[in-house]
């Protein structure tokens, strides 16, 4: 995987399928857990992230590249609100991908720990379920057989939440 | 190649971005999700405290932070003591619920022990507190919490029927606390206070106040009040000075948004256009202003968000409301005893200008269906409609109104509530079948003298997929039609019926008995205080039903009688 700038440090990153990115490190430093390593100076030349497929790897890096050009707030107090514009419409559309993908995205940006993007996931899975009934969401999250309440536990439950709690 | 992780990890990650309405389906999806529900639910509103016993809930949501309690009916005819008292609920709350900081009764019976118990916890856990149209209390009880509680940021009594016997509990609070945001007396009567210690709080909680709502108070007072809360943001007075005082102008503070004067007269007026502009929030409902004041006023406050008041607006108001106030998303207009001073025009007037509107109640004369039709056009965002319709006698040039509410219904796909009193003729069975077809999302219905018969009610039953609460009056359908309403509308929790002829003929209303359906008979009990003239003969029983996970309640009076399958009745 090519990048653009050429004088910068460089962070190679390996997924689990064993493809390597290269990428500058401020794109890197996205990822608060990558960030510590390498302030820890326990980064090697290559971070392998066994958890982690080369598909979803490259979402997120897409994603830390484009946040790490983007002007910070707290940089400067008046950045232009068309930035933050630019950045909202890449989420919206970052956002737009099936939701197995978007599961592992989230759980490797929760492994990275890269908050901004832990937020967009859950506020996508969060969208997708609104309004949607329990057996919606079952199939929208995919929930295993095994993992459903009893039907005692679940009629019990369907009682006090259509009765009693708001 | 997909990477292995657990579920578990996931769900940990999403709960906290769950939409608080989506909270109950999510808790039914699987065993993890419901657990995570349990232990992680901050806040629950009961819209009826009998829904389920205390213990059920504080076992199934045990670090719950805010709790919201509903009791007695919203009803004139419901007496204070039908029940609702708060002990037990207060006593696992402090057993049980240790991360709570936020409680509200609204509409239940709170003695002064309970205001003690509640005290002892207001100096760590609780930060507000919210007694609002309850009864059962005294001064003596506040002073509990005025000792106790430096740590309140919200106390609020609005409403609350209060026996007043001195104002210490208010200079306990006023010495002890640094940090109070909102104190709310609204509506409660309480008079015997010293106004120097709302300046105290002032003083004290400057950084902090932002609400303040209060009944009589001195414009000296007022003046030393607004100079020290600099936040202050939301204010409710009945200012006044003595006689042969000299007027002097006091200046509203800059933050100020939402005002309410509780006895506006005309030489208010000066004044409150010196700070209209700033207003987002204005309650007019206890002034005395005619419609020229109201012009005057609302003329220069474009940025209102919320306007309730009287009828006494009239029409020529509304449409000043209709042409400055387009950011306006509440307006409630109630009557003023007057003769109907409100009429279609107003309310077309609204319709046209005031497109943000979300919740919009309305008391007027006359009506057109075509004015309900520019309603279903323009106001894509209304989630709370209410139309009275009164004055029985004066002709109405429109009706019936099916048309108009079949277009309402139809434009206005957000609604949630409705609630429209008509007189006989004002919908026809039609009418109510398209409530029935078009009222998808109405959670919440309040009908009066409408439907005209059995045939509307069962129409419109078939509908309306989401309703939780149905409250009917003035109409005359027989027990089965009830019946069968109750057993088609599957969504429904909560059904009141106000003054029900039908209920003597028979015993029919027993096909709707189900486990954990309530029923309860409220009769009326003549109160010489608030009879309308005339009014001495029997009105009619009034009939409650709610679901009930909870045992079967002893703590009525008398007038409530709680009916079993098993009882005789006549």
């Amino acid at each position: 995987m090519s990048t653009s700038s050429s004088s910068s440090k460089k962070i190679v990153l390996k997924s689990a399928d064993n493809e390597t990115f290269e990428i500058d490190e401020i794109v890197a430093l996205e990822s608060q857990a990558i960030k510590n390593m390498i302030e820890d100076e326990c980064a090697d030349n290559v971070i392998p992230l066994g958890n982690i497929d080369s598909k979803t790897l490259s979402k997120i890096i897409e994603y830390c590249k484009k946040h790490a050009e983007s002007p910070k707030k707290d940089d400067n107090a008046d950045i232009d609100e068309k930035a933050v514009e630019d950045l909202k419409s890449f989420d919206a559309e970052f956002a737009k991908v099936d939701m197995p993908l978007i599961q592992d995205i989230l759980m490797a940006a929760n492994f990275l720990n890269i908050d901004n993007l832990i937020g967009l996931m859950c506020r996508t899975i969060a969208d997708r379920i609104k309004g949607k009934t329990p057996e919606e969401i079952r199939k929208i999250l995919n929930i295993n057989k095994n993992d459903l309440l009893s039907p005692e536990q679940e009629a019990k439950a369907r009682e006090e939440n259509s009765w009693a709690f708001d | 190649m997909s990477p292995t992780y657990s579920t578990d990890e996931l769900f940990d990650c999403i709960i906290p971005y769950i939409h608080q309405n989506d909270r109950n389906s999510v808790s039914l999806v699987s065993r993890k999700l419901y657990e995570l529900d349990s232990l992680t639910r901050k806040h629950v509103t009961l819209r009826n405290c009998y829904s389920v016993p205390p213990s059920r809930l504080v076992t199934r949501f045990p670090n719950l932070e805010s709790l919201t309690l509903v009791g007695r009916p919203n009803k004139a005819c419901v007496p204070v003591a039908w029940g609702g008292i708060v002990d037990d609920w207060v006593a696992v709350m402090i057993k049980s619920l240790k991360r709570l900081e936020c409680v509200r009764f609204k509409r239940m019976i709170v003695f002064n022990e309970d205001l003690e118990r509640l005290a002892g916890m207001c100096g760590e856990r609780i930060k507000v507190l919210r007694i609002e149209g309850c009864a059962g209390f005294s001064t003596d009880g506040l002073l509990h919490i005025g000792k106790k509680c430096s740590g309140l940021r919200v106390l609020s009594l609005e409403k609350s029927l209060i026996v007043d016997k001195d104002g210490e509990w208010l200079r306990e609070l006023a010495e002890r606390s640094k940090g109070i945001e909102t104190l709310n007396l609204f509506m409660t009567y309480l008079s015997k206070y010293d106004c120097g210690d709302f300046v105290k709080i002032a003083k004290n909680c400057g950084g902090s106040l932002v609400c303040l709502r209060i009944g009589n108070c001195h414009l000296k007072y007022v003046a030393d009040i607004f100079r020290y809360g600099v936040k202050l943001e939301d204010f409710s007075s009945d200012p006044y000075i003595e006689e042969g005082e000299e007027e002097f102008d006091v200046k509203y503070p800059p933050t100020m948004r939402s005002v309410a004067f509780l006895h506006g007269i005309q030489q208010d007026i000066p004044v409150i256009q010196s700070f209209a502009h700033q207003l987002t929030k204005f309650d007019l409902r206890f002034s005395t202003f005619n419609a020229d004041d109201h012009c005057a006023i609302i003329y220069l406050c474009p940025n209102l968000e919320v306007l309730y008041t009287r009828d006494t607006i009239e029409d020529l108001g509304l449409q000043f409301v209709g042409h400055i106030c387009k950011k306006l998303r509440r307006i409630k207009v109630e009557k003023s005893g007057q003769v109907g001073l409100v009429s279609d025009v107003g309310l077309l007037a609204l319709a046209k200008g005031c497109l943000e509107l979300e919740s919009l109640h309305i008391t007027i004369k006359d009506i057109q269906n075509v004015v309900l039709e520019f309603i279903g056009a323009n106001l894509k965002n209304l989630l709370d409609f209410g139309l009275v319709l009164h004055n029985k006698e004066e002709p109405v040039s429109d009706l019936p109104l099916d048309n108009g509410i079949c277009a309402l219904l139809k434009g206005c796909t957000k609604l949630e509530k409705l609630s429209i009193h008509l007189r006989p003729g004002g919908l026809t069975d039609l009418g109510c079948g398209y409530i029935g077809k078009y009222g998808q999302n109405l959670r919440y219905m309040n009908l009066g003298f409408c439907p005209e018969s059995d045939a509307g009610l069962v129409e419109l039953s078939k509908g309306c997929p989401k309703l939780q609460k149905f409250e009917v009056s003035g109409c005359d359908f027989s027990q089965q039609a009830l019946v069968t309403f109750v057993l088609n509308v599957t969504s429904l929790r909560y059904l009141w019926v106000e003054d029900y002829h039908a209920f003597k003929c028979g015993h029919d209303l027993f096909a709707m008995v189900r486990p954990f359906w309530k029923m309860e008979l409220i009769t009326y009990e003549p109160n010489v205080a608030n009879a309308p003239e005339g009014a001495t003969q029997q009105k009619p029983t009034s009939l409650l039903a709610y679901y009930s996970l909870a045992e079967q309640r002893n703590d009525f009076p008398k007038s409530v009688i709680p009916l079993y399958p098993f009882v005789e009745f006549d």
